[in-house]
């Protein structure tokens, strides 16, 4: 039988007088040096395959250790990017019927604004108030037309409702198209920042120039004409009228049925 | 924040003393050859491309380049105070290279530090993983348990015998009787290779 030492001796266990005491014995016991000679071969086969086996583990756990990374850098960027592209068609923040003293916007403008006698004490805190010529009718009014125009903003509105209207948009480059365009956002930037009136004759001006946007401008005549205060109720049912009764299909007959039937509900477009 | 410091160094100040790393390496420890390899990578990757060889031979050179340096290591050959491992590595890799590429006359190997000149005793032929697998695969199902599992806890799985008893992955009890046990195995091994190396050598 193989001495117990040997494997030892070569897996670099063995120390001190230990070693001593086996390197004299080697020396002297030839039939020892002859186990030795034997086994090295298989033992050295035996290491190779056994550092090789560990170090392919290592390789591999930290290959996937780096696809997590990846990953786990790929996905904050998709969440990054999602937060961004979130952030930027966010809906436009549209202004409800209440008002912060100081701030001016077209119905303030002409009203002086209420200054409570606790905030010129403090000076600081402005405190909302319920703007004062809205009573409950005017204010749902308002409301609606607002919730309306938050489902259908004038801002993402642009060419894809264009393409929806009856005129042939096709023919047109995009030179042709920018002008319009830009009104379109410009008239929804003046709605948004609550200049309804502004924002009427605007939508206004657009659809009668641009023919491509009289759909869309008809609509947000109508949705603006309802946002004013006190609402302008003749031009709304005019332009109400005019686009569900349009030969053609409105682009925005479905949408202007849906309005006008809250109104109805509230007595006010009979 | 101090914590956070030392976290985020911690691989710049690991294993700064060259003998430490030896020894650690030489015992197959994770960390260490995880340190090396992380060390050594960069420079191993840029060399394969320059070489016009596959991105896949960064992995294989780095595996059979760290078999080597733990060889040389155990063997009392490398020397810690004359050169730091992943120099010696980088060496051992260019060696390799040169030899795979055939172009090792082309190109005699220069030394990048002094004790390393002894790195034209590695044999030329680069080491077939998966063939040394298969042959000990052959001789451990020849040997038959319980001899093949012993012998691969120890050589294949790398457990030392004291770490093979407090584990429990052996019904020995005792360190000695485990060695006795095993280098009766060992005897039989070598039997069964020398068998398998003469019907090899005759086909």
């Amino acid at each position: 039988m193989m001495h117990p030492d040997i494997e030892s001796y070569l897996n670099g266990e063995l120390s001190g007088e230990a070693l001593e005491q086996f390197r004299l014995e080697l020396a002297k016991n030839p039939a020892m040096q002859h186990e030795l000679d034997r086994l090295k071969p298989v033992w050295h086969v035996l290491r190779r395959a056994g550092i090789g086996k560990k170090i392919e583990e290592v390789i591999a756990q930290r290959a996937r250790r780096r696809r997590r990374q990846r990953l786990l850098i790929i996905g904050i960027i998709g969440m990054i990017f999602i937060v961004l592209l979130y952030w930027k068609n966010r809906p436009p923040a549209v202004k409800n019927d209440y008002y912060l003293p100081g701030v001016q916007d077209t119905d303030s403008r002409q009203l002086s604004p209420k200054v409570l006698p606790q905030d010129t004490a403090t000076e600081k805190k402005p405190t909302l108030t319920p703007h004062p010529q809205v009573n409950n009718n005017t204010s749902e009014t308002r409301m609606i037309a607002l919730n309306f125009y938050r489902k259908y903003p004038a801002r993402s509105a642009s060419l894809l409702r264009g393409e929806r209207s009856a005129m042939d948009t096709s023919q047109q480059t995009p030179t042709d198209l920018q002008i319009p365009e830009k009104r379109l956002q410009q008239a929804g930037i003046l709605f948004e920042q609550g200049q309804y009136t502004q924002a009427k004759a605007a939508f206004m001006d657009l659809s009668k120039n641009y023919p491509a946007y009289k759909d869309a401008g008809e609509w947000y005549v109508l949705l603006s004409a309802l946002a004013e205060l006190p609402p302008d109720v003749k031009t709304a049912r005019r332009v109400a009228t005019r686009i569900m009764t349009d030969p053609d299909h409105h682009t925005y007959m479905k949408e202007t049925q849906e309005l006008v039937s809250n109104y109805l509900i509230m007595n006010l477009l009979k | 924040m101090q914590r956070i410091t030392k976290w985020l160094l911690r691989d710049k100040h690991r294993y700064t003393d060259s003998r430490e790393l030896a020894d650690l390496l030489r015992r197959r420890d994770t960390g260490a050859i995880e340190f090396i390899i992380s060390k050594t990578e960069n420079l191993i990757r840029k060399m394969v491309r320059e070489s016009g060889l596959p991105e896949s031979a960064v992995s294989e050179l780095l595996h059979d380049g760290i078999i080597k340096l733990i060889e040389k290591m155990s063997d009392g050959v490398y020397n810690p105070d004359l050169s730091a491992p992943p120099t010696y590595l980088i060496g051992i890799c260019k060696f390799l290279l040169l030899n795979r590429r055939e172009k090792a006359e082309a190109h005699p190997f220069s030394p990048l530090e002094p004790g390393m000149e002894n790195l034209h005793l590695f044999e030329t032929d680069i080491f077939r993983r998966e063939e040394l697998e298969d042959i000990i695969e052959i001789w451990l199902s020849r040997l038959g348990s319980p001899c093949s599992d012993l012998i691969r806890l120890k050589y294949l799985d790398g457990y030392s015998d004291q770490e093979q008893i407090e584990m429990k992955r052996t019904n020995y009890s005792s360190v000695n009787s485990l060695k006795v046990t095993r280098s009766k195995c060992m005897d039989k091994l070598i039997v069964i290779a020398e068998k398998w190396k003469k019907q090899h050598d005759a086909s």
